[in-house]
């Protein structure tokens, strides 16, 4: 039952769609991918909870498997002592109160948690025994002694199983067929019919008059439905001539199916989650109708009128059929009944957990077939307990408690080696805070000590809806948080204004030709030419693309580069303070002086670059192209709204060169010397290339300085694809950086590849604080690296905008994944070698099938599902102050969907934000780091060179030598 | 230069055992090895006898060219393959044009896919599966175009059948891949029975079942004929899924992309054309059944045109754009236009290919190159009915599965009732002398044993 009521507890069905639209997914057209918490509607509620709760609602798993964790502790990855740790904070002080066969409870739950207890198969469990794969083989005579005494009884007790929601699931345990294989069949259709958005050729017919209307016209029309559902066509006929609204049908086929008002809540959102990724989409142009390009008015109660008419007549046939009753509540009790009738209990699957104790206490065969029923139930009481989610959930937590454990000591470990940066460094380099980007600020950084790198969130403080030079309109580059104000747009430089407008036709015009060949060729005609006169050429085509896919590429670039280039661009980022610039959509184009100083200044102090400025400052926004990849955008910038960071950046430096911007920002505290020069650059993160911007515009004093920068990113980016490479089985382990970096050219050019990177894969750690806590520190590029300036910060005002901007972008990133990662067909979207493209808004696997949403399996498949571990440079009490006056903020934290850890910015003690134990409320504690020595390499290469797993931090020690005292090298 | 034309033979045998052998040498390796076979033992093997299946016919296409003196063409006799009395399989081989370009086309395409899914499939548990069915679909298809009789055509034709079938339910770990497969699976062996009832026919009624010896179909009455090219145009109606068989190319997108494009854009979908265009006397000598397949093959591809215009995903599209095309060929092979088919055939394969293979960047081409907003069709203007009954036919395919199913739903009733006559016949006859019944017959009410 739920207990979380929208404002319409009223009525029922309006509470069932308010409560749906809070759980289906809410992912938006998979063409600008967002990152977000797959179970935001639980984010309420603590963690655990939610993601059980959630996880029960979709039938999915919370959490990894027992199996998964079990391997984990096998292999060192959970270590004795989390386990150990954990699992005393879960029994508190019963953890040493003896149980059974004088075992202590703790010793108890340790063996439930290490062994196989929860077989449901007894035929399997006597083959894998036979076949000495599991436990009980090892010790066939304790084992047969456990099953001679369990069958004495007393019996474990099991769960119930839950009451089957909906009267498909009734009739699936009766054994009748899947009524939602025909329903499905017909709604896959048209939903993607309706919901297209411009794929098809052809229209569905009445679109925009609603999903219901347009159903109901084509049955009108005199189309029939499948036959199993008949006559819902007439129905539906009936009821849009009747005029009827979809509000009323749904009660019509509600009355029907008879569903008593009491259960209609439960019943619809059950309905409405069964074809949840189309459901899902149907909601989300609802309620977000700017991401819908067809402009539908689509709603969720249309789609559930249409769907309940079909299902209404499909299980009146089935039951009929099977001379079942239709009332929903008669039907659950018939399935019941009947599971109850047919579920045999048996002695051996209760004889599991008995085995793994009594094998874990060393007792023989004798001792557990004369053990006393006191004994055999407080066991039974003991596995109830340790429920398989109980022991998922305290593995989980140990899980994570390790690698926080190794990150926190490093952490600590580093510190005495902390060195203080150049008076002057040669060059400064500010990229996104993406954990992506931390290979290539480490391998900036192992070069030289006067090169510094900083992280901010990747909009770089300039929100805006940005139109590129080919851009058909604006769109936002900022978090999804952040609606933007201004409007800024590029366009070509005044001398080359001629030639933009002549490539704009010739590019309209391949362009227009591209799209009649493409929907020539799949006409009758169209397609008999194309064959003839195309097919050779798509054949050459394949076999050059498919064969040598980076070098046909490039010549395709340098053709199209020589031929027809792209004219030089500027940003129109400046407007008069007094003139406001209103575009056709109501935002001014371009900032003011003041708000361009705003934003400027801002973003200095958050990255706390505030002196010791270098002659050249390089900001690198990023993004990522790859082929043959729908979910390509997912690999964007998400502080950008899933968009490229690259106008950013371009946008942050063109308004920090401007000298009245300059004086604006000094008179805002920050003085920028007159001989420091910002670039704007787009780091690819795919191809790991950097595009810089505005070079034209970059003063002679600042050249030389700049080489130097560009040589150095030159060779930092190809050792960040060599460290890449080390995931990459395809690339061989004996690359050397240059070869790296066309390994990786290759993959993101690659018409087959369906992992162009790894993407967020493996993210564990958000790092807010300054550089020198992590500078030198190998995190494995998993770590997202937020800089923050504790001492330039008054009163908290930057730490409080930094949260509120990472927290919810790095929580999201992190949960997604974690979501993504434990449970990837339900919460993601399996593996990406059937999907087919659907409406331009996703992917479904093959003919016919649900809209998928969440990640790809090949996105995924080497990630650590962990909470984000947020470490920050700032006391407990500040952060309590922010966190109090961030409602988001106090969510994740409070409600602990995200880890914190206060690391004091001058005695660098850390506090771990802890759960409530028997020992100490929910709050701050203090953490302990251990002393074994962290391993010292010289270079990160030294460190991962030859290994592909995941790599514990070490101390790159050439990160960490001291700028010589004459200031630039 | 002789010596190479020398090879022909052996070129001949290689195009088809290469892969064979390949596919046999690692479903050995994956039997006896005690450890997973790895992606690299299938893919250097598979991968092998790819390439010399493709350079074998690369030869065997130049001999036929006349690029090593005489022009190679005509029957290569191995033998006999296997005899039974009198009756016997000639292992005979054929070179000519059509042979020729459908064994270099197959070839050159299963080659590509096979090097496209090296990337593709990295990783994926079904990796070894994928490449042995590879192998077989090669075996298969080259055996297909070689073949200069009838039954070793069939031979190759089954080995198509299986690994297409295999390959639409390469995700059996899902319910509608594996549905979708059985309904190719059953499609093709329905359709066989046209080709095995042709064959028999053929070799009882012209005494061989060489393909050079079918020109002698002319000579028997045209009744006879009719019925004969009328089965081995109901052959080639399941394979090349056409009307009223066409429900199982949609779901054959259920496999991996690369399988999707060289099975139903390549070469799979064009196979049953190809047999048609190998037994052209029989149809020749059939004006009825040439009549039946231009229509056939035009309504097949009005059909096509009109689905692919409503479907919104984008292998959907294609596999019917496809089917409209092969509808299209249908029609001029009936018409006797057969060097045009073949020449459309294979403009048509490439293309397809290609399109499959870049079928996941819809998205990416809708950014770059934009789309337009489709404007209401003439008919929804003027006939608003009319275009919504149309619409709505099209989009759910004019229900042809489930009509099919409909339609053999009386055979499979009867097959149901005479299963329970048969296990209560079975239970009556062991009623007496078999006291230890078998738990599942024990169970069955309808068994009535204990």
């Amino acid at each position: 039952m739920s207990t979380t009521r929208g404002p319409h507890s009223g009525d029922p069905v309006e509470a069932a769609l308010h409560r749906a639209a809070e759980v289906l997914p809410d992912q938006g057209p998979i063409g600008v991918f967002v990152h977000h918490n797959t179970l935001h509607a639980f984010q309420r509620e603590s963690f655990h909870d939610g993601v059980q709760r959630g996880a029960s609602l979709l039938s999915a798993r919370p959490y990894l498997e027992l199996d998964a964790y079990r391997k984990a502790f096998a292999s060192g990855r959970i270590e004795a002592q989390d386990l150990e740790a954990e699992l005393r904070c879960e029994l508190g002080d019963r953890a040493e109160s003896p149980v059974l066969l004088s075992m202590s409870r703790l010793e108890v739950w340790t063996a439930l948690m290490l062994a196989e207890v929860d077989a449901t198969d007894a035929v399997g469990l006597d083959f894998a025994i036979a076949a000495g794969t599991n436990g009980p083989s090892r010790d066939r005579a304790l084992w047969n002694a456990a099953v001679r005494r369990c069958e004495r009884g007393p019996m474990r007790t099991l769960p119930l199983p839950k009451a089957p929601p909906r009267h498909r699931d009734a009739l699936l345990l009766l054994g009748a067929a899947d009524p939602d294989e025909v329903v499905h069949g017909e709604l896959v259709r048209l939903c993607s019919a309706y919901l297209d958005q411009g794929q098809a050729q052809a229209v569905l017919p009445s679109r925009d008059r609603g999903f219901f209307v347009a159903v109901g016209e084509l049955h009108r029309s005199g189309a029939p439905v499948a036959f199993a559902c008949r006559p819902a066509d007439r129905d539906l006929a009936d009821f849009v001539a009747r005029g009827c609204s979809a509000r009323e049908v749904v009660d019509v086929c509600l009355s029907a199916l008879g569903v008593e008002a009491s259960m209609v809540e439960d019943f619809v959102v059950a309905t409405l989650l069964s074809l949840r990724g189309f459901a899902g989409m149907v909601s989300r142009f609802a309620r977000h109708p700017e991401d819908d390009r067809a402009h539908l008015h689509a709603s969720l109660l249309d789609f559930l009128a249409v769907r309940l008419c079909y299902e209404r007549r499909i299980v009146e046939r089935l039951c009929a059929e099977h001379g079942l009753p239709v009332a929903l509540d008669a039907l659950r009790h018939r399935a019941q009944d009947h599971a109850l009738a047919t579920a045999p209990r048996d002695a051996r699957l209760d004889a599991l957990p008995l085995f793994a104790v009594a094998h874990r206490a060393g007792v023989g065969p004798d001792r557990v077939a004369d053990l006393p029923e006191t004994e055999l139930a407080a066991l039974w009481q003991e596995a109830q307990a340790a429920s398989t989610v109980t022991r998922q959930r305290v593995f989980h937590e140990a899980y994570e408690r390790r690698y926080r454990r190794q990150i926190l000591d490093a952490l600590a470990q580093l510190r005495p080696h902390a060195v203080r940066g150049p008076s002057r460094p040669s060059a400064q380099f500010v990229f996104c805070i993406d954990e992506r980007e931390e290979s290539i600020r480490r391998a900036l950084e192992e070069q030289s000590p006067e090169l510094e790198t900083f992280g901010a969130a990747g909009f770089f403080g300039v929100a805006m809806d940005y139109q590129g030079l080919y851009d058909r309109e604006p769109a936002p580059h900022a978090p999804v948080v952040v609606i933007p104000a201004h409007e800024v747009h590029e366009s070509p430089v005044f001398t080359e204004r001629d030639w933009d407008a002549l490539r704009r036709r010739m590019r309209s015009a391949v362009h227009a030709v591209e799209r009649t060949t493409g929907k020539g060729s799949r006409g009758l005609l169209g397609g008999a030419g194309s064959s003839l006169l195309l097919g050779p050429l798509a054949g050459a085509a394949a076999a050059v693309r498919v064969l040598a896919p980076r070098w046909s590429m490039m010549l395709r670039d340098s053709i199209e580069r020589w031929l027809a280039p792209v004219p030089t661009t500027r940003l129109v980022s400046l407007r008069g303070n007094a003139i406001a610039l209103d575009g056709p959509r109501q935002k001014p184009i371009g900032f003011s002086l003041d708000e361009a100083a705003d934003r400027v200044a801002n973003t200095l102090k958050n990255l706390g670059l505030v002196r010791d400025f270098a002659p050249v400052v390089v900001v690198l926004g990023h993004g990522s192209t790859s082929l043959n990849n729908p979910h390509e955008s997912a690999h964007d910038c998400g502080a950008c709204g899933g968009r490229r960071g690259g106008a950013n950046a371009r946008l942050f430096a063109e308004l920090a060169n401007r000298l009245a911007v300059r004086h604006a920002v000094a008179e805002r505290g920050v003085q920028i010397p007159d001989d420091c020069w910002f670039v704007g650059a787009l780091h690819d993160t795919a191809d790991d290339s950097v595009r810089y911007y505005d070079l034209q515009a970059l003063p002679s004093h600042a050249a030389a300085a700049f080489d130097v920068a560009a040589a150095a990113l030159e060779d930092a980016r190809a050792r960040s694809a060599h460290e890449r490479c080390r995931r990459f089985e395809h690339a061989a382990a004996t690359l050397t950086p240059a070869q790296a970096l066309r390994h990786v050219e290759e993959r993101a050019r690659h018409l087959a590849q369906p992992r162009p990177e790894y993407g967020h894969c493996t993210n564990a750690i958000a790092v807010v604080g300054r550089r020198r806590l992590t500078r030198g520190l190998f995190l494995d590029r998993r770590a997202f690296l937020v800089s923050y300036d504790p001492t330039v910060d008054q009163d908290d005002v930057v730490l409080a905008r930094i949260l509120a901007a990472v927290g919810p972008v790095g929580a999201g990133i992190s949960l997604e994944y974690y979501f993504s990662s434990v449970d990837n067909e339900v919460f993601g979207c399996g593996t990406k070698l059937p999907h087919n493209v659907t409406g331009l808004i996703g992917v479904i696997n093959g003919h016919q099938g649900d809209l998928r949403t969440g990640l790809p399996l090949q996105m995924v498949e080497i990630h650590e599902p962990m909470r984000l571990l947020m470490i920050v440079e700032a006391t407990c009490d500040a952060l309590l102050r922010v966190a109090a006056r961030n409602p988001e903020v106090m969510e994740l934290v409070g409600n602990r969907w995200v880890q914190l850890v206060s690391v004091h910015p001058e005695t660098g003690a850390m506090h771990y934000f802890d759960k409530a134990t028997s020992q100490h409320p929910a709050g701050f504690v203090p953490y302990v780091p251990s002393d074994a020595p962290l391993r010292t390499v010289q270079t990160s290469a030294e460190w991962y060179e030859g290994r592909s797993e995941h790599l514990a931090p070490a101390i790159v020690a050439s990160a960490l030598r001291t700028a010589s005292p004459g200031g630039a090298a | 230069m002789s010596a190479l034309r020398d090879l022909v033979p052996g070129c001949l045998v290689a195009t088809i055992a290469a892969p064979a052998a390949a596919v046999v040498c690692v479903a050995l390796i994956a039997l006896v090895s005690r450890e997973r076979t790895t992606e690299r033992v299938a893919l250097v093997l598979v991968g092998i006898a790819l390439a010399v299946s493709l350079a074998a016919s690369a030869i065997v296409a130049l001999a036929a060219c006349g690029l090593f003196g005489e022009a190679v063409t005509g029957e290569v006799d191995f033998g006999a393959w296997l005899s039974v009395g009198s009756y016997e399989v000639p292992a005979v081989l054929l070179v000519d044009t059509p042979a020729v370009v459908f064994s270099l086309l197959a070839a050159a395409l299963t080659a590509l896919v096979a090097r496209f899914s090296k990337t593709y499939l990295h990783r994926e548990p079904g990796f070894v599966r994928f490449y042995v069915l590879l192998g077989m679909f090669a075996a298969g298809t080259q055996l297909v175009a070689f073949a200069g009789a009838l039954d070793l055509m069939f031979a190759g034709w089954e080995l198509l059948g299986w690994s297409s079938a295999l390959f639409i339910g390469f995700f059996h770990e899902r319910a509608e891949p594996a549905r979708s497969s059985v309904r190719a699976f059953t499609t093709y062996r329905i359709c066989d029975i046209g080709f095995l009832l042709a064959i028999v026919a053929t070799h009882e009624l012209i005494g061989s079942t060489r393909i050079f010896a079918l020109p002698a179909a002319a000579l028997l009455p045209t009744s006879v004929t009719t019925a004969i090219a009328a089965m081995f145009l109901f052959a080639a109606l399941g394979k090349s899924a056409q009307l009223p068989f066409s429900g199982w190319l949609p779901r054959a997108m259920e496999g991996p992309t690369p399988s999707s494009a060289l099975f139903y854009g390549g070469v799979s979908v064009h196979a049953g054309l190809y047999l048609l265009l190998r037994v052209w006397p029989m149809l020749e000598a059939a004006p009825a059944v040439e009549f039946v397949g231009v229509a056939i093959g035009l309504s097949t591809a009005v059909y096509a045109t009109l689905v692919a215009r409503t479907n919104s995903d984008a292998k959907g599209t294609l596999a019917h754009a496809t089917l409209a095309q092969v509808g299209l060929m249908l029609a001029e092979i009936c018409a006797g236009y057969r060097e045009l088919a073949l020449l459309h055939l294979t403009g048509h394969a490439l293309l397809r290919v290609w399109q499959y293979l870049r079928a996941p960047n819809a998205i990416h081409d809708a950014h770059r190159i934009g789309h337009e907003h489709v404007v209401p069709s003439f008919l929804l203007r003027s006939r608003p009915h009319l275009a919504k009954r149309l619409y709505a036919a099209a989009l759910h395919r004019w229900r042809l599965d489930e009509r099919l199913d409909r339609a053999i739903a009386p055979v499979l009733w009867l097959a149901r009732k005479i299963d329970v006559v048969e296990r209560r016949l079975a239970a009556f006859v062991h009623a007496g002398d078999d006291s230890r019944t078998n738990d599942r017959r024990g169970q069955d009410p309808r068994g009535g044993a204990s």
